[in-house]
């Protein structure tokens, strides 16, 4: 009779365990299905058949729908100009934004267009980071070479969203984080804005 | 030649201890600064600032930059005049299988610069599997052309060269210079090119017969152009300062190898 209670009890403390480690990285496998999901969606509007008779335009803007509901947009962009971004002003910012945005889903899902058949990713690991930041890694088949391409996520708000794509360890945001500063440190902000809108508009 | 090559080395060297990885110091204030005008920060500076601080650290100095960005000009130019046609014109006529076994042929043959670096870096165990690996494409990979890593994934270790070797070693990055045709470059990553020149079997064909090396090097050139015009245009096409773009995939790139 004893034995059995302590069975019981064991069991219930055991139980107790999984359920608080598991609900302390419930959240956790869900992001990975998150973006893999979202990833997935995006193949889909660049690959599949009953996507390709849409405009470009269309398809552009379901692109940038599904981009925006997984990455914090609003951060890349900021962060891409880091310490620079105060030396705008507020209609040069919404400007910026507007341009930066429109480039980096295209830089993020013209990469993805690139070849004739559908990229084949694979998702790894979760690593935390700190300051309540996670890195999702994921590896992509790409002409017979695996290429390694690991998201930042953090949180904002209970929500969390991508702040940064690290491609065989080069950081995007990183990269065109040097280019602005160089391109600040050669110009002004409106000749930054110049150059942007010319690249915008050219895609 | 082999002394020029030597002599060249030895500048080199004093470059490395000279040239040293600058930090780019920022103009703007500390970030702890209230916000200027109209900027809406939609995140907390302070969350940020390692973030910041990361990317600001990461700079490798660049003392010629005219120079350099003249080359990259002028080697702009020879990728859109010459490599690019060249290397379309290379695909279409060539089977992806054959390009593919041209390019593993000469890396098995670089087996001697990989385990040796990685000797010099202490990693036995992957010089131990990088041998295994040789001996397997060189047999049943007939002389290397096929890479049988996809078999055998636990002796797949990651290629290592002098430029890396020096990296583990500690040495910085040293000045970031552009040469014509070749490319990107940092100082140390340019000693570790001539180092490893005297490891390369291909290296030495020419005592063979003289033509020999510098076919070989042409076969090698063009047969690794189509990847080597995708991997730059990957870089530069949405770049809006395409200087900048290389140069900072460049550096993060041979970080990554020096730390894997």
């Amino acid at each position: 009779m004893e034995h059995k209670f302590i069975m019981i009890k064991r069991a219930f403390l055991i139980a107790c365990l999984v359920l608080s480690w598991s609900s302390v990285s419930a959240e956790q496998p869900d992001l990975i299905k998150k973006l893999s999901t979202t990833i997935e969606s995006v193949l889909d509007v660049l690959h599949e058949e009953e996507f390709a008779k849409l405009s470009s335009d269309e398809k552009n803007e379901r692109l940038l729908t599904l981009v925006e509901s997984q990455f914090s947009l609003d951060v890349m962009v900021q962060r891409a100009l880091g310490r620079n971004w105060r030396k705008l002003s507020a209609e040069q910012q919404s400007e910026f934004k507007r341009l930066f945005s429109k480039l980096l889903v295209h830089t993020y899902t013209s990469r993805l267009d690139e070849s004739e058949e559908r990229p084949q990713f694979e998702f790894g690991d979760q690593i935390e980071l700190p300051k309540n930041r996670v890195e999702i890694k994921s590896t992509v088949e790409y002409l017979n070479d695996k290429i390694s391409v690991d998201y930042r996520l953090f949180k904002k708000d209970g929500n969390w969203g991508v702040y940064d794509i690290v491609v065989e360890g080069v950081s995007l945001l990183g990269n065109y984080r040097k280019q602005f500063n160089s391109l600040m440190s050669r110009g002004s902000a409106n000749e930054l804005l110049d150059t942007l809108q010319k690249k915008v508009e050219k895609l | 030649m082999k002394s020029s090559l030597i002599a060249i080395l030895a500048l080199a060297f004093t470059f490395l201890f000279v040239g040293c990885e600058t930090t780019e110091q920022s103009s703007a204030t500390s970030s702890s600064q209230a916000p200027a005008l109209g900027s809406t920060t939609t995140a907390s500076e302070d969350e940020w600032d390692d973030f910041d601080d990361e990317i600001e650290e990461e700079s490798v100095s660049d003392p010629i930059e005219g120079f350099n960005r003249a080359m990259f000009s002028f080697n702009d130019s020879v990728y859109g005049y010459v490599f690019r046609p060249v290397s379309e014109v290379y695909s279409e006529i060539t089977p992806p299988g054959m390009r593919d076994g041209i390019s593993n042929f000469f890396d098995n043959a670089r087996y001697p610069i990989r385990v040796v670096n990685q000797v010099l870096q202490g990693k036995f165990e992957e010089g131990a599997k990088e041998t295994g690996m040789f001996l397997v494409n060189t047999t049943y990979g007939v002389l290397g052309i096929y890479d049988r890593a996809d078999e055998f994934p636990n002796l797949d270790v990651p290629a290592e060269d002098l430029g890396q070797t020096l990296g583990v070693w500690g040495f910085g990055n040293g000045p970031y210079v552009v040469l014509p045709i070749l490319g990107p470059l940092t100082v140390r990553d340019g000693v570790g090119r001539v180092g490893d020149y005297f490891l390369d079997p291909f290296s030495y064909l020419g005592e063979w017969q003289w033509e020999a090396d510098w076919s070989a090097k042409g076969i090698e050139t063009v047969n690794a152009l189509p990847q080597r015009v995708g991997v730059y245009d990957a870089v530069t096409r949405d770049a809006l300062d395409k200087y900048s773009a290389l140069k900072d995939a460049y550096i993060q790139l041979r970080k990554k190898q020096v730390s894997e």
